[in-house]
């Protein structure tokens, strides 16, 4: 139905006057009615030339049509060709292309069913007969789902290209731990403050700073950034909440100017917009999503329960351990008490002092062991040297007694004993009568005595 | 939004220090002199932490500066 309807039209446009996308063409009076002329035959391409001079007016170009989607062909050549249709009272379809040109700027793909905005011109193509509009431009229509949701991917392509979602894992920031103020933006009304205040009363009380918005609805937007700006500085995290509601309840949190207050807020948000599925373009830009107000509050804040718990925990540790180091210390102290006890000084004294008789003894000992020692060799000397000499002197005496029976064997006047006399004159020992001569004065010695002679006679 | 004294340390950096004390007494180095220290000052910290929990209230102003509650 829909994909022949568009050939039809191109004949019966003027007829086409109540509730079709076509029926502002109704009142369409040529500006420059052609002249009347004699009745004439035209060839069809003359037809073709009038329907387009007609089509060419400014009522028929830079116009805006709205409706479906339906017989959507893309051509591998990148043209897109559709028809737009309309269904109610009555049916009504355009057959549409979008050249390539203008296709590669579309935002979000096109397929059947979609309701769009189309803006383009109305043009007519002799050799097929065929009229269709040219699209210079698809936006999602405004109103209903699926508008909404070709608007939620553009705005997404949109925020992407420029940087301001996803928030980087790295730029996402962590709360506080134990913050000082919790800045809220949600409607005052409703269930979301108090879902987020009983939740903070009971984990950790603290002080709320509300910044009231309009969290649906035509300026709804406007009231949010204005509500996140106004808690900068004066907080120290901010939870973005809205309680659960259908996709185009939580639109405006899509809204690009929502995801980038969130993006460039200093202060670290949460975005707990609706329930667990619902996915908003803010919840890429915040530092955390979770999937509920009654979670963020959870996650802002920790259980004062369990810090108490903590605290005692501390406390009974810090006891513990100190406890625990004075008692090492008595203990180190006693011990050294005990090492400089009197009795055990005492006992160390005597120790020392029998140390000292031991020594002294030994010395003495070793002292006398040296002193006879050396008295032995002395006595040993002595008698070598005293036995030596003896056997000298002996030997001396024997020599001496030898000599002595030598010398005495040797007397001149031993002889005189057997008789002999020893003649001198005048002291000399007269050996030959040549010494003598007659009357000489002789010596003779005998050997009990000296008697003179006188020489009488020699011969 | 509760005004802190300039001076006062605030409930993350108590905690922060009653760590830093927990760590300190947890060495057995630690002479007891400074353990005798550590355990006052923790002691007060403690009590310092729980009068602050105690003493949390939870108010909502909005950021004109109209309390609601």
């Amino acid at each position: 139905m829909a994909k022949k309807a568009p050939v039809q039209a191109t004949l019966s446009f003027d007829e086409s006057e109540s509730g079709s996308a076509f029926s502002f063409i109704s009142p369409v009076k040529d500006p420059n009615p052609l002249p009347p002329k004699e009745p004439s035959v035209l060839t069809v391409s003359e037809l073709g030339e009038r329907i387009r001079d007609v089509l060419d007016c400014e009522l028929l170009t830079g116009i805006t049509v709205t409706g479906e989607v339906t017989g959507y062909r893309p051509n591998s050549s990148g043209h897109l060709y559709f028809s737009l249709t309309e269904k109610g009272e009555t049916d009504a379809a355009v057959s549409c292309v979008m050249w390539k040109y203008a296709a590669k700027h579309l935002a979000f793909p096109l397929k059947d069913g979609l309701a769009v905005n189309i803006t383009g011109h109305v043009d007519y193509y002799p050799p097929s007969g065929r009229m269709q509009f040219i699209v210079r431009k698809i936006e999602p229509a405004a109103g209903g789902k699926t508008g909404l949701y070709l608007q939620k991917e553009m705005w997404k392509k949109q925020l992407e290209a420029e940087g301001t979602i996803p928030r980087p894992e790295s730029e996402k920031r962590d709360p506080p731990l134990f913050p000082k103020c919790v800045g809220v933006v949600t409607s005052r009304t409703g269930s979301v403050l108090q879902d987020i205040r009983n939740v903070l009363s009971r984990r950790y009380p603290l002080p709320i700073l509300l910044a009231p918005a309009q969290v649906q609805g035509a300026g709804a937007e406007v009231s949010i950034v204005s509500a996140i700006e106004s808690l900068q500085g004066k907080v120290d995290v901010i939870i973005v909440a809205r309680g659960g509601g259908s996709f185009e309840d939580l639109f405006v949190f899509n809204h690009p100017d929502v995801v980038r207050a969130i993006r460039r807020s200093k202060v670290p948000i949460i975005s707990a917009v609706g329930h667990e599925t619902d996915t908003t373009l803010s919840d890429f830009a915040s530092d955390r999503r979770v999937p509920t107000p009654s979670a963020a509050a959870e996650t802002v804040v920790p259980d004062r329960t369990v810090l108490l718990n903590n605290l005692e925990e501390y406390r009974r540790r810090m006891h513990d351990r100190a406890r625990g180091i004075i008692s090492t210390n008595r203990s180190a102290v006693a011990e050294l008490k005990m090492r400089v006890d009197p009795s055990r000084l005492s006992r160390r004294l005597d120790m020392m002092h029998q140390q000292t008789a031991d020594l002294e003894e030994r010395i003495k000992s070793a002292f006398s062991r040296r002193l006879k020692v050396e008295a032995d060799g002395l006595e040993q000397l002595r008698n070598s040297i005293f036995k030596g000499a003896k056997t000298r002197i002996s030997t001396a005496v024997l020599e001496l007694s030898a000599q002595k029976e030598k010398i005495l064997s040797c007397d001149p006047k031993k002889p005189l004993e057997r008789g002999y006399a020893l003649v001198q004159m005048n002291g000399a020992v007269i050996r030959s009568k040549e010494q003598l001569k007659k009357d000489d004065r002789l010596t003779l010695c005998l050997s009990d005595g000296e008697v003179t002679a006188i020489v009488e006679k020699i011969s | 939004m509760t005004e802190i004294e300039a001076n006062e340390p605030n409930y993350e950096e108590m905690i922060t220090e009653l760590r830093e004390i927990a760590r300190k007494l947890d060495n057995p180095n630690t002479s007891v002199e400074d353990a005798v220290k550590l355990h006052t000052r923790g002691m007060e910290l403690i009590s310092k932490c729980e009068a602050f929990l105690a003493k949390a209230e939870l108010t909502i102003t909005e950021v004109h500066g109209e309390q609601t509650e």
